[in-house]
C-alpha cells in the first residue's frame, strides 16, 4: 500500500480525521523536504552569482574600452562573485551524501516516520536555505561593490586594492552562511 | 542623428507607412521607475561606464594652458595631438593658401565630431528609460534648430537664408525630414502650416502645443484651432516663443526625471535646479536694453519666461520680475543684496558685476561636474552632455583667438573665458 494513498487512490481521509491538520506538514515525506532544501541550496547560490556578475561585468565591460588595463585586475571581482557558486555546490553535495537511499518499503503511514528522519528531513532543509539565502545577498553585495570597483579603478590606478578589501568582506558573508550550514546538517543522517 | 537625407524615397507606401511607424516608435516615452543598485545595471551599466571613460578624456587645465601658449593653429593641431582629440585632429591637414579662420572652422568641427559620435553611440545603444532621456536632451537642440528656421523664413525671405540655416543647424537636435521645411514660404499663416504639416509629428510638437494652447481663450475660436492659431503669425516674437518652448522642456525634463525617481531624481533635481536658476537670471539680465524690459511686460511675460521650478522659485522670480536697469543705479549690487539677505543662489556672484559671467561659467562647470558623484543613476549622461558643450565651447574661443594675431592684452581677456572644467 503506498504512503497515504489508499488502493482506491484517494488520500486516507479517516487518517486525516484521526491525526489533526498538522498532517499536512507532519505527514509530508521528510525526504522531500531534502530533496527541496538540496535544489535551494544550489539554486539560490546560483542566483546570487549570477545577479552579482551581471552587476559587475557590465561595468566592467563597458570601462575597459577606455581604460583596457584594468580588466585583468577586475577579474577578480567576478571571482569572488564565482566563489559564491562553488559555495553552494559544495554544500550541495555534502548535503546529498546525507541524503540516503530511500524508497524504505516498511514505511507506509504517516505513523512509521521516526524522530531520526524528522530531524534529517528538516535540518537538511534549513541548512539549505541558510546557505542559499546567505549566499544569494553575498552575491548582490560583491557584484555591486565589483561594480563600483571597476568603475573607479578605471579613473584611478591606485583605488583598486582598496576596495578590494570592501569585496573580501563582503564575500566572507557567503562562507558565514556555508560554516553555520554544514554544523547544522553534521549529525544528520537518514536510516 | 547624423542627419543625412531619407532614403526612402522610392520605397512601395506600405514601406513608407512601416517607416514612418518605426521613426514614430524611436521617440517613444519609456514610464517606470529605474531600479536601484542592484538592478540598474543591468539595463544601462554599460552605457554609465562608457560615459564615465568618455569623461576621463576631457582636456585638463594644464592641458589648457598649454594650448593658450601656442602662437599659430599648427602648434595648436600638435599640441592636441596628446590629447584624446589627436585621432580627429590630425585628420584635418591645411591647404595652400586657405584662410586661417576657415582653417580653425575645419579644426574645429574635426573636435565637434568626436563629441557627436560619442553622443550618437550613446543614443543608438539605449533603451528603456535612457533612450527618452537621451532623447530629451536632444530636444533641446531641435527646438533651437526649428526656431532658427522659422525666425529666417519669417524674417527673411530668400532661400538662401534658409539654406545657411539649415547649414549651420545644431547636428545633435538632427531631424530626419527638417529639410522639407524648404518647401515653406513666408506667408502670413505660416505657422500654422508649418505646425499642421511639420511640427505635429515630430517629438517637440507638444511644446509647441503648450505654447499655442493658452491663447485659445474664446470659446468659438477653440473649435476652429486654425483660426486661432492664426492670431500668432504677425503678433509673435519668435525669440520669445523659442525661450518659452525651452522652458516647456526644460520643465518636461524635471517631470521626467521625478516619474523615474531614486537616485536619478536626487541628483537631476541639483542640476535641473541650477539650469532653471540659470534661465531666470539669464532672462532677467538679457532683457536689460530691449523692448521686454519695459515695465508693463514685466509681470507677464518676462515672468512667463521663468521656469516654474528651481530655488529662485517663487521668491527670488518676484524679486527679479519687478526689476529693470534704474539710471545711476547698479541693479546687480541691489539684486545681490536682496539675495544674500534672503539667502539664495547666486548672491555672491551677482556682487561682483564685472566678473560675472566668468563667475557664473566656473558655478556652472562645478555644478555640472557633481552630476557624475554616485552610481546607477542618470545624471552622469546630462552632466556629460553640458560639460562637453562647455568644453566645445573653450576649444572654439581657443581656437578663434589663435587664428588671428592678437596682442598680449587681447588675448589674456579673450582667455579669461576659457572655463577648465574638473578642477578644483
Amino acid at each position: 500500500m503506498a504512503f497515504g494513498v489508499t488502493s482506491s487512490g484517494w488520500v486516507n481521509q479517516t487518517a486525516l480525521e484521526e491525526n489533526g491538520w498538522g498532517e499536512i506538514i507532519g505527514c509530508v515525506n521528510p525526504q522531500a523536504w531534502a530533496a527541496v532544501g538540496i535544489g535551494l541550496a544550489i539554486g539560490l547560490s546560483v542566483v546570487g552569482a549570477a545577479w552579482g556578475i551581471l552587476l559587475t561585468g557590465a561595468s566592467l565591460v563597458g570601462a575597459s574600452v577606455k581604460a583596457p588595463r584594468i580588466r585583468s585586475k577586475n577579474l577578480i571581482s567576478i571571482i569572488f562573485c564565482e566563489a559564491v557558486a562553488i559555495y553552494g555546490v559544495i554544500m550541495a553535495i555534502i548535503l546529498i551524501s546525507k541524503y540516503g537511499s530511500g524508497g524504505d518499503p516498511a514505511v507506509n503511514k504517516c505513523s512509521d516516520l521516526t524522530t531520526e528522519m524528522y530531524f534529517a528531513g528538516y535540518g537538511i532543509f534549513w541548512s539549505g536555505i541558510t546557505v542559499g539565502l546567505s549566499n544569494l545577498f553575498c552575491g548582490i553585495c560583491v557584484g555591486v561593490t565589483g561594480s563600483g570597483c571597476a568603475l573607479a579603478h578605471a579613473q584611478q590606478e591606485e583605488m583598486f586594492v582598496k576596495m578590494l578589501i570592501v569585496e573580501i568582506f563582503g564575500s566572507a558573508l557567503g562562507l558565514f552562511g556555508v560554516i553555520v550550514g554544514i554544523i547544522m546538517s553534521t549529525d544528520t543522517a537518514f536510516p | 542623428m547624423s542627419g543625412e537625407k531619407q532614403k526612402n524615397e522610392g520605397l512601395s507606401e506600405e514601406a513608407k507607412r512601416k517607416a514612418e511607424y518605426f521613426e514614430h516608435m524611436s521617440y517613444y516615452r519609456y514610464n517606470g521607475p529605474a531600479g536601484g543598485l542592484s538592478t540598474w545595471n543591468m539595463e544601462n551599466g554599460f552605457l554609465e561606464a562608457r560615459v564615465r571613460g568618455f569623461r576621463s578624456g576631457f582636456l585638463t587645465g594644464a592641458e589648457y594652458k598649454q594650448l593658450m601658449q601656442c602662437n599659430t593653429l599648427d602648434e595648436l593641431k600638435l599640441a592636441l595631438t596628446d590629447t584624446d582629440y589627436g585621432a580627429f585632429v590630425t585628420t584635418v591637414a591645411r591647404n595652400s593658401e586657405e584662410k586661417m579662420d576657415l582653417y580653425a572652422k575645419r579644426l574645429f568641427d574635426a573636435c565637434q565630431s568626436k563629441f557627436l559620435g560619442e553622443f550618437e553611440y550613446l543614443r543608438m545603444n539605449a533603451t528603456g528609460i535612457l533612450q527618452t532621456f537621451l532623447d530629451m536632451i536632444t530636444y533641446g537642440p531641435m527646438i533651437n534648430n526649428f526656431c532658427k528656421l522659422i525666425i529666417a523664413i519669417q524674417k527673411t525671405d530668400e532661400p538662401a537664408e534658409v539654406e545657411k540655416a539649415i547649414r549651420n543647424a545644431d547636428p545633435i537636435g538632427a531631424y530626419p525630414h527638417l529639410n522639407s521645411i524648404i518647401a515653406f514660404d513666408k506667408k502670413d499663416d505660416l505657422i500654422v502650416d508649418l505646425f499642421d504639416s511639420l511640427l505635429v509629428d515630430t517629438p517637440v510638437s507638444k511644446y509647441f502645443w503648450q505654447y499655442f494652447l493658452p491663447e485659445m481663450t474664446d470659446e468659438d475660436e477653440k473649435k476652429d484651432e486654425a483660426h486661432a492659431l492664426r492670431k500668432f503669425t504677425t503678433e509673435v516674437e519668435l525669440d520669445i516663443m523659442m525661450n518659452m518652448l525651452q522652458k516647456y522642456l526644460l520643465e518636461d525634463m524635471y517631470n521626467y526625471s521625478r516619474e523615474i525617481g531614486g537616485e536619478t531624481w536626487v541628483v537631476m533635481k541639483e542640476l535641473l535646479d541650477f539650469e532653471a536658476d540659470r534661465r531666470t537670471l539669464n532672462v532677467t539680465y538679457n532683457s536689460f536694453g530691449t523692448p521686454l524690459n519695459e515695465p508693463d511686460r514685466h509681470d507677464y511675460e518676462r515672468k512667463m519666461l521663468y521656469p516654474n521650478f528651481g530655488t529662485l522659485y517663487p521668491d527670488g522670480q518676484t524679486i527679479l520680475s519687478g526689476y529693470g536697469p534704474k539710471p545711476g543705479i547698479s541693479d546687480f549690487a541691489t539684486l545681490g543684496n536682496e539675495f544674500k539677505s534672503k539667502n539664495m543662489r547666486f548672491a555672491g556672484l551677482l556682487q561682483d558685476e564685472e566678473n560675472f559671467v566668468y563667475g557664473l561659467r566656473q558655478l556652472e562647470a562645478k555644478v555640472y561636474s557633481m552630476g557624475f558623484d554616485s552610481q546607477s543613476h542618470f545624471g552622469c549622461f546630462y552632466s556629460f552632455y553640458k560639460l562637453k558643450l562647455i568644453e566645445l565651447r573653450n576649444l572654439k574661443l581657443i581656437f578663434d583667438t589663435i587664428s588671428q594675431p592678437r596682442d598680449v592684452e587681447e588675448r589674456r581677456s579673450l582667455f579669461k573665458s576659457v572655463t577648465p572644467i574638473f578642477e578644483e
